[in-house]
């Protein structure tokens, strides 16, 4: 039956089964039956839905086809030098690191707090944590076409998070995934993020390579955030050059509560930070910002998509992208206001800079509104450098180079002023410093 | 120090400037009037390089170097420095540290030393305590809600800080009241010395009261059509531009 409803990329999505089917008594929590089936299903998804093609609405404008037909193989690599503190915002908090998608104990550091559970997740799924039991695959569905399916399947490792009622983590959580050298494998990384009612936690998600091979960094990250609750999602996205990097984050937030994301994206080749959002509750809040910075011929999606389920939601998103040379970035912002949720207020905004004449952007706000009474926003500019400002900064004697660094850095950094921990927005910046110039700060000696 | 000859030069295909020569030697307050489409805010821009004015004959040598063949910001590290008309508001940025980045890149240019923040920020407030600008305007990003005379005063500040050779001030006086028009000739007078020259662009003789000139030149259909003392701004105050025997067209 499922070959009947296999789409198109069938070779790939083929292949990929195949290895599932390979591998998958080797993979953790093979002996949990629930576990099992959920990488069944997740494998029967796949190979029903296919992997997205760019007919889906949410993947218009990012093609996976080409990355996918030679598929990805390799074999994970360690990186038992490297200094992760420097990798890092400054400040304390819990690291769990995985390199090439495998987890590394010697990197982590996984102190205990009482009511506070960080764990790998391939520990939770041997265990069969029965929170795990419960979390897993209930945020990031599959019924469309998504890479959430192959993850669901094959993944690996990622960090489970489960933070009880009342509880509050002083410091972030800080999950850093690594690829080594010339990694052109897959990693499929599954995180689970579960905040108990009132309980309050910053999540910090750390990619990096330095690499030129093209890996795939496959990474579902799927948070259940209760009533009340407080949760705030920080990435900065820094894979090699040549690497796929899809990242989905899937959200539920309950009554009263409070998800903020901020997605830094400049590495990778393909690059795609996806964020679905259901606020559940009444009350419920969503923050969701991002800054995307591209150049060559990096491609990056930046896809949102919130549902307002109940009344009296609100969401505020602002994108940015910045991209010079041929680079191309994508920002999809859905949102969708159901029938019974009144007094609604959603705003979304994305402005893009354009560096050079080949560069792209491409902007899309669907909003789909079946209640009468909200309030929704939203706006797109693209522009390219002021060319006043760059005078202006010339004549005062301000190199061209200097004074188009400074205009973006003024253009991009506006979007930091969203993330409040202070030590994460200095993170943050020294991203989008290190994007001005080149990269030459290496920060990654792998 | 700064040597036009015949300069013509072209907007968007129109010449604007039609054969200048103008002479300004060091020490010099050169004052140049004329009516509106005149050139002047042209020559200003030709002068310090932006870009859309396209030079098409004649020179300029500003201190026996060929001004014409170098970048904007050369220009600037040599020492001209062009008073906006309209100073540009740069969100983003603050006032601080695009005054620092400024003077630290004309002094790199300089074979000089950048500044230490510290040593910076000394100055910085010295500065612009002389034109009544406080620490809360220099954190603000550059220009941005600023009214017209604090823009103004933002732009002397530049000047005092980046202490350039050559100053060219285009309608410095246009949006000032006369406590901000007090403030800033003040400024720009105490810039005055034996080593700086400034073009002082203006429509009215209103400026040359604060910024007294040594000459004054009328500027007309992209020509110099006369050239004077001091005494040249109070009779175009007086009689118009007929005074030169041009039609009186903005002498208001």
């Amino acid at each position: 039956m499922a070959i009947n409803l296999k789409q198109v990329a069938a070779p790939a999505v083929d292949r990929e089964i195949a290895r599932f089917e390979t591998v998958r008594e080797s993979l953790p929590g093979a002996s949990q039956a629930w576990v099992s089936e959920f990488r069944t299903k997740s494998a029967d998804m796949l190979a029903r839905n296919g992997f997205p093609t760019t007919r889906v609405e949410s993947w218009k404008y990012t093609d996976l086809r080409r990355v996918f037909r030679n598929g990805f193989s390799g074999e994970p690599g360690h990186l038992d030098e490297i200094d992760i503190g420097t990798l890092l915002p400054d400040g304390d908090g819990v690291s769990i690191v995985f390199v090439d998608g495998v987890f590394s104990g010697s990197l982590s550091r996984l102190d205990s707090q009482a009511g506070v559970r960080v764990m790998p997740l391939s520990n939770a799924l041997e265990a069969g944590d029965g929170t795990l039991k419960e979390t897993l695959g209930s945020v990031a569905r599959m019924e469309e076409p998504t890479l959430a399916a192959l993850n669901g399947a094959l993944m690996q490792d990622g960090a489970f998070v489960d933070i009880a009622d009342d509880i509050e983590i002083a410091t972030p959580v800080r999950i850093v995934c690594l690829t080594s050298g010339e990694f052109g494998g897959a990693a499929h990384l599954r995180h689970v993020v579960r905040l108990g009612r009132n309980a309050r936690a910053t999540v910090v998600q750390a990619h990096f390579g330095t690499g030129s091979a093209a890996g795939l960094c496959n990474v579902v990250t799927e948070c259940l955030v209760g009533d009340g609750a407080s949760l705030s999602v920080i990435k900065r996205q820094e894979e090699g050059t040549m690497a796929l990097h899809i990242g989905l984050l899937a959200a539920v937030v309950g009554r009263d509560a409070a998800l903020d994301v901020f997605t830094l994206s400049s590495g990778g080749r393909t690059a795609r930070n996806e964020i679905r959002v259901t606020l559940a509750g009444e009350g419920a809040n969503a923050r969701l910002d991002g800054l995307a910075l591209g150049r060559g011929r990096q491609h990056c999606d930046n896809t949102t998509d919130i549902m307002h389920a109940v009344p009296q939601g609100t969401s505020n998103q602002l994108y940015k992208s910045v991209v010079d040379d041929q680079a191309r970035s994508v920002f999809l912002g859905r949102i969708e206001v159901a029938p019974d949720a009144q007094k609604t207020d959603a705003r979304q905004m994305n402005r893009s800079l354009l560096l050079s004449p080949s560069a792209q952007a491409d902007s899309k706000p669907e909003l789909i509104i079946h209640a009468d009474d909200v309030k929704c926003a939203h706006g797109a500019t693209v522009g390219d450098l002021d060319e006043e400002a760059m005078f202006y900064l010339r004549s005062r004697g301000v190199s061209g180079s200097e004074a188009r660094a400074l205009l973006v850095q003024a253009f991009a950094g506006e979007t930091l002023n969203s993330v409040q921990d202070e030590n994460i927005r200095a993170w943050l910046e020294r991203g989008l410093i290190r994007w001005l110039g080149h990269g030459d700060e290496k920060e990654l000696a792998a | 120090m700064l040597s036009i000859r015949n300069l013509h030069a072209t907007v968007a295909g129109k010449e604007i400037l039609r054969g200048i020569d103008l002479e300004i030697a060091a020490g010099e307050v050169h004052a140049i009037m004329g009516p509106n489409g005149s050139g002047k805010s042209t020559l200003s821009y030709v002068l310090s390089g932006r870009e859309g004015y396209e030079v098409t004959e004649g020179e300029v040598l500003f201190n026996g170097k060929n001004l014409l063949d170098m970048e904007i910001e050369e220009r600037a590290a040599a020492g001209v420095f062009l008073a906006f008309q309209y100073p540009v508001e740069i969100p983003g940025i603050s006032t601080m540290s695009f005054l620092r980045t400024a003077l630290n890149s004309v002094r790199r240019m300089r074979g000089e030393p950048e500044l230490a923040a510290v040593d910076f920020l000394k100055l910085a407030r010295e500065k612009a305590k002389a034109l009544e600008i406080d620490d809360k305007m220099l954190q603000r990003p550059v220009n941005v809600g600023f009214s017209g005379g604090e823009k103004k005063r933002n732009e002397v500040l530049q000047m005092s800080i980046l202490e350039p050779r050559l100053m060219l001030l285009d309608e410095t006086d246009s949006g000032l009241d006369i406590d901000a028009l007090k403030i800033v000739s003040q400024g720009v007078n105490a810039l005055r010395g034996p080593e700086r020259a400034f073009l002082v662009i203006t429509h009215y003789q209103r400026l040359l009261s604060h910024i007294v000139p040594d000459r004054v030149s009328v500027l007309a259909q992209g020509r110099i059509v006369a050239t004077g003392g001091k005494e040249l701004a109070l009779e175009l105050e007086d009689k118009g531009y007929a005074a030169v025997g041009l039609k009186d067209e903005a002498a208001a």
